[in-house]
């Protein structure tokens, strides 16, 4: 129906409609807007599996995207304020029969001998072998039969265990020394290489496909509305790693790859199966921090790992906390975790990490010694994301350890002479001395910004808030206000059982507030800022004028 | 090894003679999955690790490796008066053997038909006092056949 004006005067009707066409606009459809065939959003699976799969997969896209590697670290963090519930491994606390849990949760497969790669420097081992032997005996006589050790420093407390490492500690730079100035004509590139000492390793990964503890496994069988039949389906279980390698040296090139990642061993080894809790190790869940640090911070220059140096001092402890038939298994298992920890961390500063998946391999050569026993082995990291479903089937590749058993370099010290002295050991001593380290043929920061590093980046408030927050993050310090914890008369009295109704309820838990754990980064009080220093400063209320209208009219 | 009080000797009546030891332990169902060379126990809470070590060892020659232990909590409860009292707590230890080692969960009663009939029935009159309880519910604690 028409709608008619009733206006006496045509003027002015003449002005009202000119007014109103002024707001009414004309509905005109472009050409463009239509294509000739119609494309709809993707159907996405709206089960419950599916939905979490997705959630999973944009937080590792979010990772991956951002553009400097301290982002990328700090993020890994973000969801947990007081650090992720992990998993602690300890380069020198191996349960009994850890190796099938370390080869799962590394998704490492073990070879019981060295690569075909060190072959080809085997002429030149041959040739330099005698000079470096004649020097060798001379070091080992000097440091376990003519030098008395100083064992125990003041405030350590003496076991055998310590004891033993000292003396690996004073031995392994000597050795390193010697090889490296025996070899150095011989590989070029040793001249350049870096050494740390004692350097700080930590890793953090997630391994997906372990079963429910018991608490998850109650909350889930509550919920039986959404999670019938489900109570049992597989978890993914936050692990960092603690080291302190002996000695470590690192190259601005990385070592070769010792074999093809698409092929062979890289995508048909075994990996044994586990879902089982880790805690049936004798393994503890503590709140920590996932920190990533290779023995050295993001942006120095030579931050490829050429060869690590670990002692075998915590055997001896191992021998009577629990027992020393399975040592062969515990050197295993401290190689492919400490190889899988550095390859691991220093794939995160090239902008890699635990989710997000390697463009190329990354490997390194690790050896154990006390001065008389030596186990070699070279790790090759394939994959670095096991998160979810990524550590089963769905991951095409594995990643290799080749680990040797451990072997005596003499059989004794007797009258100032070493006697029984193992030529073929040295040998392959040597040939870890002599492979050279090559110029990558691959972008080996492909998710990386330009600007690589925060301190790069010229926004100075985000450079200023990410590099304080790396910093801090990486100390793992303690948070200043320590976790909310409920006591245990808490429990019994408050919780389990409603003795104290009329007590004032101020706890987390009485005002139904999320679990301490629970709480992300981002959520903290903002520090107190006395009102004078306020930018700007708050004003008072008293004498202020209504609030204007913004719009003029 | 008891601090438990005898009853005084008498001649001719040995059957009371009962040497009841402070250590015990008793094998368990394991409250989570364990790996097949674990096993699980409560023990006697005076007893450390390296005891219940000792006791596997020396009496039944096993290879034991490792052994972890906690205390766990008794139940608590409120008792109809309102007052919380609390059972008595227990030391729960985990044995890991041998490698080689397996050791499965005997089930005691086996595959017994009888066993499962009963369960069946007391289910049933559960079932049937829960549905007469539900009839009265509105004059509590009046017997069922009180019709009024």
């Amino acid at each position: 129906m028409a709608f008619k004006l009733s206006v006496a005067n045509e003027a002015t009707k003449k002005t009202l409609i000119s007014q109103s066409r002024r707001i009414s606009s004309y509905f005109q459809p472009s050409e463009s807007e239509y294509v000739s065939k119609a494309v709809y959003p993707p159907i996405l699976d709206l089960s419950r599996e599916a939905r979490k799969e997705r959630k999973i997969e944009t937080i590792a896209q979010n990772i991956t995207k951002l553009g400097t590697v301290e982002e990328k670290l700090v993020e890994l963090n973000a969801p947990k304020y007081y650090g992720w519930w992990s998993l602690n491994l300890n380069e020198r606390a191996i349960s009994y029969n850890a190796l099938p849990f370390t080869q799962f949760s590394t998704r490492t497969c073990l070879v019981n001998e060295l690569p075909s790669i060190y072959n080809d420097v085997e002429a030149i081992a041959l040739k330099s072998l005698p000079a470096v032997k004649d020097k060798l005996k001379d070091l080992i006589l000097q440091e376990f039969e003519y030098v008395t050790q100083r064992t125990n420093r003041r405030g350590e407390t003496k076991t055998t265990a310590t004891e033993e490492d000292r003396c690996s500690r004073n031995f392994i730079p000597l050795l390193n020394r010697l090889l490296v100035n025996q070899l150095s004509l011989q590989n070029e590139d040793l001249k350049t290489t870096e050494i740390d000492c004692n350097p700080r390793l930590e890793a953090f990964w997630s391994c997906g496909g372990i079963e429910p503890d018991k608490i998850l496994r109650k909350v889930r069988e509550k919920n039986e509305k959404f999670l019938k039949g489900k109570v049992d389906d597989p978890i993914d279980r936050p692990i960092q790693y603690y080291g302190t390698p002996c000695l470590s040296m690192r190259h601005n090139k990385p070592l070769p790859q010792l074999l093809d990642r698409n092929s062979g061993l890289s995508v048909e080894g075994t990996v044994p199966s586990w879902n089982l809790d880790p805690r049936v190790m004798g393994y503890k869940y503590k709140h920590c921090r996932a920190t990533n640090v290779p023995g050295f911070w993001p942006g120095t220059e030579n931050q490829h790992g050429y060869m690590s140096i670990l002692t075998r001092g915590y055997l001896k402890q191992r021998e009577y906390q629990l027992t020393a038939s399975d040592n062969q298994d515990a050197l295993h298992v401290q190689a492919i975790l400490h190889s899988f920890a550095w390859t691991l961390s220093q794939a995160c500063y090239l902008g890699f990490g635990p989710y997000t998946e390697l463009t190329y391999p990354i490997s390194t050569q690790t050896i154990i010694t006390d001065g008389q026993n030596y186990s070699l082995s070279a790790y090759q990291l394939n994959t670095c994301a096991l998160y979810d479903k990524h550590s089963g089937p769905a991951n095409p590749f594995r990643n290799v350890c080749y680990s040797t058993n451990e072997m005596k370099l003499y059989d004794i010290i007797e009258n100032g002479e070493v006697k029984g002295f193992n030529d073929d050991l040295l040998k392959s001593l040597i040939k870890f001395y002599l492979i050279k380290p090559v110029e990558p043929q691959v972008n080996m920061r492909p998710y990386l910004s330009p600007e690589l590093y925060i301190s790069n980046v010229s926004d100075t408030e985000r450079r200023k808030k990410v590099e304080e927050g790396f910093k801090h993050l990486f100390s793992n310090r303690p948070r200043h206000i320590l976790k909310e914890e409920i006591y245990h008369w808490e429990k019994i009295y408050k919780i389990d059982h409603d003795t104290r109704p009329m007590e004032k309820k101020k706890r987390f838990f009485d005002i139904g507030g999320k679990a301490p754990g629970m709480k992300r980064m981002d959520e903290f009080n903002p520090r107190y800022v006395p009102k004078h220093m306020r930018n700007p400063p708050k004003k008072s209320r008293r004498g202020r004028l209504p609030v204007q209208p913004s719009i003029k009219l | 090894m008891s601090t438990r009080i005898y009853p005084a000797f008498k001649s001719g009546n040995p059957k009371l003679r009962v040497f009841l030891p402070d250590f015990w332990m008793k094998l368990v169902k394991p409250s989570h999955t364990l790996l097949p060379n674990q096993v699980q126990f409560v023990v006697s809470s005076q007893m450390t690790k390296l005891d219940v070590k000792q006791y596997l060892e020396k009496i039944y020659n096993l290879p034991v490796i490792h052994v972890s232990t906690y205390n766990r909590m008794g139940k608590t409860k409120t008792a109809p008066n309102r007052y919380v009292t609390k059972e008595q707590d227990e030391k729960i230890a985990f044995v890991t053997l041998e490698k080689d080692q397996k050791f499965t969960f005997p089930e005691i009663y086996g595959n017994n038909d009888i066993l499962k009939e009963q369960d069946k029935a007391m289910k049933q009159t559960k079932e049937m006092y829960a549905q007469k309880t539900k009839v009265n519910i509105s004059k509590q604690g009046v017997p069922t056949w009180f019709s009024h």
